[in-house]
């Protein structure tokens, strides 16, 4: 059995309807953290894997270009 | 890329309106466990109508309380995987609800008896007043006098006669030890009645 201050809430509750713009502003930030998230989700491999073979490709490069620079050593 | 970013933005939108007989706590697993939005939906609709209504009861203002109702279903399913389930879910629900509208309130100083917080802490000899003249007020007086005393005082009773808190779950809920818990429950029982006997002297 419900209390006086449950009987007010159930009476405030059935006053009250909630607008949609709260629903369609939730909707609309999850969607965008869910775009945001699967964006990393989908390119974050391919960049780190990015920068890892142009670091590598980096370093193997570099007693080229010193032979380059000083083709007399 | 696209066709993914609408699909992620209709989605919940598609599924709005879901009925479910999974609990509360099977619903959230579900939601971790797949990410969709349907399982979102269910707890939106089982907890929306419940949580604006305190928004309007605690921020007095309808628009204030549609922004606060947006935030904290956003925070509570930023924080659904923080859910450790040793409350209840309705319980977690709500103490994120008095929080988030407490904290908006002390923003706007609409309320400074929240600012004096710590104040009220102090034990000393307070009259109690027994719970049944609170739960014996007829409805329309319950609400007048609820609009009266401070938000804080307010928000402490509902948790306790509204929403069935216990002394402890409402320590978790303000992180106040429960004498603490006990003793603001009785200044904000004697508020209650002292506002109520300004009001209705008969």
């Amino acid at each position: 059995m419900r209390n006086n201050f449950q009987e007010l809430e159930r009476q405030e509750m059935e006053q009250r309807t909630v607008p949609a713009k709260i629903k369609n502003g939730v909707d609309a930030q999850v969607g965008f953290f869910q775009f945001i998230g699967s964006l990393f989700e989908l390119y974050l491999p391919k960049m780190v894997d990015l920068f890892v073979h142009k670091m590598s490709s980096d370093s193997d490069n570099a007693p080229k270009k010193a032979q380059k620079r000083y083709p007399n050593k | 890329m696209l066709k993914l970013m609408f699909i992620n933005l209709l989605n919940p939108l598609m599924t709005s309106g879901v009925k479910s007989a999974l609990t509360d706590d099977e619903v959230i697993s579900k939601y971790l466990e797949t990410s969709d939005p349907k399982y979102y939906s269910i707890l939106y609709d089982r907890y929306s109508t419940k949580v604006f209504s305190k928004c309007i009861s605690l921020l007095k203002s309808e628009s204030l309380a549609e922004d606060a109702a947006q935030d904290i279903f956003i925070k509570i399913l930023m924080n659904l995987s923080k859910f450790s389930g040793k409350s209840k879910f309705s319980t977690w629900i709500y103490s994120i609800t008095y929080n988030y509208c407490i904290d908006m309130i002390r923003r706007k100083k609409k309320d400074p008896s929240l600012l004096v917080d710590n104040i009220a802490d102090t034990h000393d000899a307070v009259e109690d007043v027994d719970e049944k003249f609170l739960l014996e007020v007829n409805i329309t007086r319950l609400k007048i006098i609820l609009e009266d005393i401070p938000v804080a005082d307010k928000s402490i009773l509902l948790m306790k006669y509204q929403d069935s808190l216990s002394i402890k779950e409402i320590g978790e809920i303000l992180d106040k030890s429960e004498s603490a818990i006990k003793m603001k429950i009785k200044r904000a029982k004697l508020k209650f009645k002292k506002s109520y006997y300004l009001k209705f002297k008969d």
